[in-house]
């Protein structure tokens, strides 16, 4: 019998496309808040939200992780956690301890590569996928 | 504990079919995604202050870039 594969790691920053899940909402204060459980971004969901502002500005989505195929993996890990929790410091390890309850995280990629730091850098993290008239000036 | 929002849905002594049942579940979850697409909470917007912003964004087209830099431009301006 042949050995079953390991579930695909999850990118927690994918894009909003049917067959992604919601996992985040980005609040007031541009920190997320993840949902207590994955949804499925369905069609009708991607519709709605498109009705308003671009999805990836309010939400965050889990998708699995494409590896080679994305401009941010290098080396063989995905590079944006890798800077995230470097930009972050100590202030990474420190909030470590408090992860909170993420519906993703035993496939997530981020913290499969570096542990519990990535979640302290994760709650910063919002995905854009291009410029927009209000984004702040390079 | 932080807060958090749960609602629960209590039909009492109603007992429903497996079919039944799963239609509810996805009722109920087509709701709840429905009112969720349509929050927009402006957060990102912060980075119009950077002062204030702590986020970092990543940009899937054109790398991953962090917003501290404009702190200066937008520093209010002695005297």
């Amino acid at each position: 019998m042949p050995e079953a594969e390991d579930p695909p790691r999850l990118c927690p920053s994918a894009l909003a496309r049917p067959g992604a899940a919601l996992i985040v909402v980005v609040q007031a204060d541009g920190t997320v808040a993840l949902l207590g459980r994955p949804l499925p971004a369905t069609a009708a969901f991607l519709a709605e939200a498109r009705r308003g502002r671009e999805p990836e500005r309010r939400f965050r989505f889990a998708a699995p992780c494409v590896e080679a195929e994305c401009r941010q993996w290098t080396g063989g890990r995905c590079g944006v956690i890798d800077r995230v929790v470097g930009a972050l410091g100590p202030e990474a390890d420190a909030g470590a301890e408090g992860a909170r309850p993420c519906g993703i995280r035993r496939r997530c990629r981020w913290h499969a590569q570096i542990g519990p730091a990535a979640c302290e850098g994760c709650r910063l993290v919002i995905t854009e996928t291009r410029a927009g008239p209000d984004r702040a000036p390079a | 504990m932080p807060e958090t929002n749960r609602f629960v849905v209590h039909l009492g002594e109603l007992k429903l079919r497996d079919r039944q049942e799963r239609r509810f579940e996805e009722a109920i979850q087509s709701a709840v995604l429905t009112e969720l697409a349509r929050i927009d909470f402006q957060g990102d917007v912060v980075a119009r202050f950077p002062r204030e912003w702590l986020g970092i964004w990543i940009d899937v087209q054109g790398g991953l870039r962090i917003d501290d830099k404009p702190a200066q431009a937008f520093a209010p301006r002695p005297g």
